[in-house]
């Protein structure tokens, strides 16, 4: 029997969901396409009632909007909204920007797999000669984390995230889970896989066939210790949902066919 | 010599605004001509290079959402907003919903100046019959406030919200000030009006006289005591910011020429 709930959710790409590019750390924004899934994503929670407390975002604006768009649905807005960088999307170092097809062909398929997907295998560090090393690294909001500014990660396997986001968790999110608060968290892909994997126990070697959809509410129950009492469930159409599932895994995939 | 400087800002146009009707808390939304004048707002802020700290608002939205957009043009999403029903609008108890110049018409000019512009003077309080009382009162947001449903106001006179503004202003927003950070405060026209009448020690009688415009940020200079040092300050284009402080003072009279 749950005693908590909380609702997750992976927000939609930006313009490089379509062009197939590690976004990573660099601050897209959403497009006109998932400004429409996380509104429709409100829609969907404001029919099931969902009255949130705190929301958490990470300090991508991707993220950021998301939330906006949900509470907007909601009639919430006022909700508090806490940001940190704890919460952002993996750092995918030297392959941000990089198209997923052309890594794809330059180191294959699987290579590619397990860089997205894998536990502990980090790709390679981002270097100051990278084209948007210093669009990230100059922007003010890494100056004003909580940790020094030299000690952000250059690049991260998904273990890492997990490292980083878990004191968060501990410190921040747990204490209004076990106050009885219904928490909404609007995350990316990989935080939001960490997090489960986390709070259901997945293994190492199953977490990289956890693919979360974009926009989708992902609701996980909760025993008095924060542990799952069941598998995290996807809210609404299940069809739709398989659907965006599948449409996010074909990401890595190489195109077979000519344009 | 200012030692801190902080922003504030009365919201932009809903609807009710072009109907010259009092708003007060009814949770109208921006119009799209209130959303623009929240970006320009923003985009004023940009050129003079602020970078913010925190944000503070009331918890009705179109003071949140002129929050957001004000932090989407400056690339500053992730700055947290803190919000609170102590910088929320004057409560206009019975006249809420009503049109000033019907009022104007019926009680003449004056007293209807009196009712927007005195210090003391409350307005006839909100009783269970009004057509917006329950829309108000039974919103969840007014029962997770850090006062009880039944003890926050039916009515208030500009002093009472001063009153019930400053513990806010003493507790969360004066030590965030003192500790170096910039703070944007987007409010209302008369929680922003105490504010300034409490920081500036304007007068009773003077305070009558003080009209913000929408959409126009206002900064404060203020010393180690957080007293002001000058007048407030309207940032922007000086035509155009008296011509918008016109508007607002012509929203209490009555049109004289036949429409």
């Amino acid at each position: 029997m749950y005693k908590y709930k909380l609702i997750m959710l992976r927000h939609g790409e930006g313009a490089w969901d379509k062009e197939n590019r590690f976004c990573s750390w660099v601050d897209q924004k959403l497009n006109s396409e998932r400004m429409e899934e996380a509104q429709n994503c409100g829609q969907q929670l404001k029919a099931l009632n969902f009255e949130f407390g705190p929301v958490f975002i990470s300090i991508l604006n991707r993220s950021i909007l998301t939330a906006w768009l949900i509470l907007e649905e909601l009639g919430q807005e006022r909700v508090s909204v806490e940001s940190s960088w704890h919460l952002d999307e993996c750092h995918y170092g030297a392959l941000i920007g990089l198209n997923r097809e052309q890594i794809a062909l330059n180191h294959g398929k699987e290579q590619v797999r397990l860089w997205r997907k894998s536990y502990n295998v980090t790709s390679p560090p981002i270097e100051e000669s990278h084209p948007y090393y210093h669009e990230i690294y100059n922007d003010w909001r890494y100056k004003v984390c909580a940790i020094p500014f030299d000690q952000l990660p250059r690049s991260e396997s998904l273990k890492d995230v997990l490292e980083r986001l878990l004191p968060y968790r501990n410190e921040r999110i747990a204490p209004e889970v076990l106050s009885g608060k219904t928490i909404l968290m609007s995350a990316h892909g990989n935080s939001s896989q960490a997090l489960l994997k986390h709070l259901e126990g997945i293994s190492d070697e199953d977490i990289i066939n956890i693919t979360c959809p974009t926009g989708v509410p992902i609701l996980l129950e909760l025993d008095e210790n924060l542990h799952a009492v069941g598998p995290h469930q996807f809210l609404g159409n299940q069809e739709a949902i398989q659907a965006a599932i599948k449409k996010v895994e074909d990401q890595g995939k190489v195109k077979c066919n000519d344009k």
